[in-house]
């Protein structure tokens, strides 16, 4: 198969190309505007790949998508989660939904915390096995953090949850969808480094597996939901600039 | 440069210049503008393997998809030191839908190739690789010009014949193709995965013996 991580450094963030080298297809995950669709059509085009799937894993907070833009421009099928409110062209992805290319299988994890529309994305690379090879784990499960529950637009029909419950449900998600995976499962973060999207322990390295994770991330280490959510909301960093503005835009709320 | 409607791209056309296609060899193969050349983009490399074997004192008219590529691609290769005249707005889809010709390239897959090679059906079989590719590794009774060597060398092949054309994949075999078809020759076969489905395919083939 094709992995590609696709990073743009300024503001941490990764997106993913993947692709079936048989089929020549490929799915495009959380598409950067700063990268530009040109750079994710050029990826494609150097290997043959067509892409036919782009999937944002939630509404961003930090930086405008372009996976609308970029499914237009190829056709493809531009898909979120079924819990989104965003009023964008779209198809809904289903807890336990694939998306397939050839020999490569991506299944959405709903994985509510961050935001209530957060997917985590499990791949499988049937040339090698069925058993799956990684996550892409959106703003769900970071390297060394977890992702923020405070981003909210300041909507109560947008926001759907607050803060405090968004934690719980995160703490809920992790435990019960991402770490019962199996331990050797590598995962990809939509975030890096200095990114404004998670805490303070968030780590420069892009990418880990889950028990290095489930042994030494830090928000995975509190022994209780209570005290998860009180390290959560204790480890903040400042919140991204304009989020609330950001956030409106990806939902297709306000032109961009 | 400009995107250029499929009329304004069919009168560049009739005014000398030629369609250069960078959409995949199946793609091509499917259907595209006669005499079009084929070149897989790539950004890497497609002006290198452009020098291998198209000239420079042509003005080339893009075929891309998506469409949004087409910037990208007059750029790249107008730095390369080629005379771009522009892209195909729309693509093939655009110039289809406007009822202009188009021609199909026959294609065939290994199994077949090989079904008709053991069948003892004659057929000329062109190996384009590099000649240290053939040396290596090749298909009985192949005859190999490297691709960039076809404007040079296509006297030695008998244009009336019909030709089966192989790579390591179909990229190149395209654009050799798509050179023979300009020089005349009209009975072209592509075979789609080339040598590498061949050898996935566990068929036989002539070795170099180890040194």
């Amino acid at each position: 198969m094709v992995f590609r991580q696709m990073i743009f450094g300024p503001t941490g963030c990764a997106s993913y190309l993947l692709g079936c080298t048989k089929a020549k297809q490929a799915v495009v995950v959380d598409a950067l505007r700063s990268l530009g669709i040109e750079e994710y059509l050029m990826e494609a085009a150097d290997r043959g790949l067509q892409i036919v799937h782009v999937i944002d894993t939630h509404t961003h907070a930090d930086h405008l998508s372009a996976g609308l833009e970029l499914a237009q421009a190829c056709g493809a099928t531009y898909w979120l989660s079924d819990q989104t409110k965003a009023t964008v062209d779209h198809q809904s992805l289903t807890d336990g939904a694939v998306v397939q290319i050839g020999e490569v299988r991506v299944e959405a994890l709903t994985t509510p915390g961050h935001t209530p529309d957060s997917l985590c994305l499990l791949v499988t690379d049937q040339s090698r096995s069925d058993e799956p090879w990684f996550l892409l784990t959106g703003d769900t499960l970071f390297v060394g953090d977890v992702g923020r529950p405070d981003l909210l637009v300041g909507d109560r029909e947008l926001d759907v949850t607050e803060t405090a419950q968004r934690a719980r449900v995160l703490y809920q998600s992790l435990q019960q969808k991402i770490f019962t995976l199996p331990g050797y499962v590598e995962i990809y973060p939509g975030h890096f480094g200095g990114s404004a999207c998670g805490g303070v322990n968030m780590s420069g390295k892009a990418s880990s597996t889950l028990r290095f994770e489930k042994r030494y991330n830090l928000a995975m280490q509190q022994d209780s939901e209570e005290a998860f959510c009180t390290f959560v909301l204790q480890t903040l960093r400042p919140q991204p600039l304009n989020f609330q503005q950001i956030k409106r835009q990806n939902l297709g709320l306000v032109e961009v | 440069m400009p995107a250029l409607d499929t009329s304004a791209f069919a009168a560049a056309l009739a005014d000398g210049a030629c369609a250069l296609d960078l959409r995949p060899a199946p793609a091509w193969a499917a259907g595209h503008i006669p005499k079009s050349l084929s070149m897989q983009f790539g950004r890497l490399d497609v002006v290198d393997r452009m020098e291998l074997c198209f000239r420079r004192d042509a003005t080339y008219l893009l075929v891309i998809e998506p469409a949004a590529l087409g910037p990208v691609a007059e750029r790249l290769i107008g730095d390369g030191g080629y005379q771009v005249g522009g892209y195909l707005a729309g693509g093939m889809t655009a110039w289809t839908a406007a009822g202009l010709p188009t021609a199909e390239t026959s294609i065939v897959d290994v199994a077949e190739l090989n079904a008709q090679l053991t069948s003892g059906l004659r057929v000329h079989l062109l190996d384009v690789r590099e000649s240290f590719e053939f040396d290596w590794l090749r298909l009985p009774g192949a005859v190999n010009v490297p691709y960039g060597e076809i404007w040079d060398r296509h006297q030695e092949l008998d244009a009336k014949a019909s030709w089966v054309v192989i790579c390591a994949d179909q990229m190149r075999s395209a654009t050799a193709i798509s050179v023979l078809q300009r020089l005349g020759f009209e009975r072209m076969t592509l075979v789609m995965g080339g040598l590498a489905s061949w050898t996935e395919a566990g068929l036989p083939v002539l070795k170099a013996a180890k040194g």
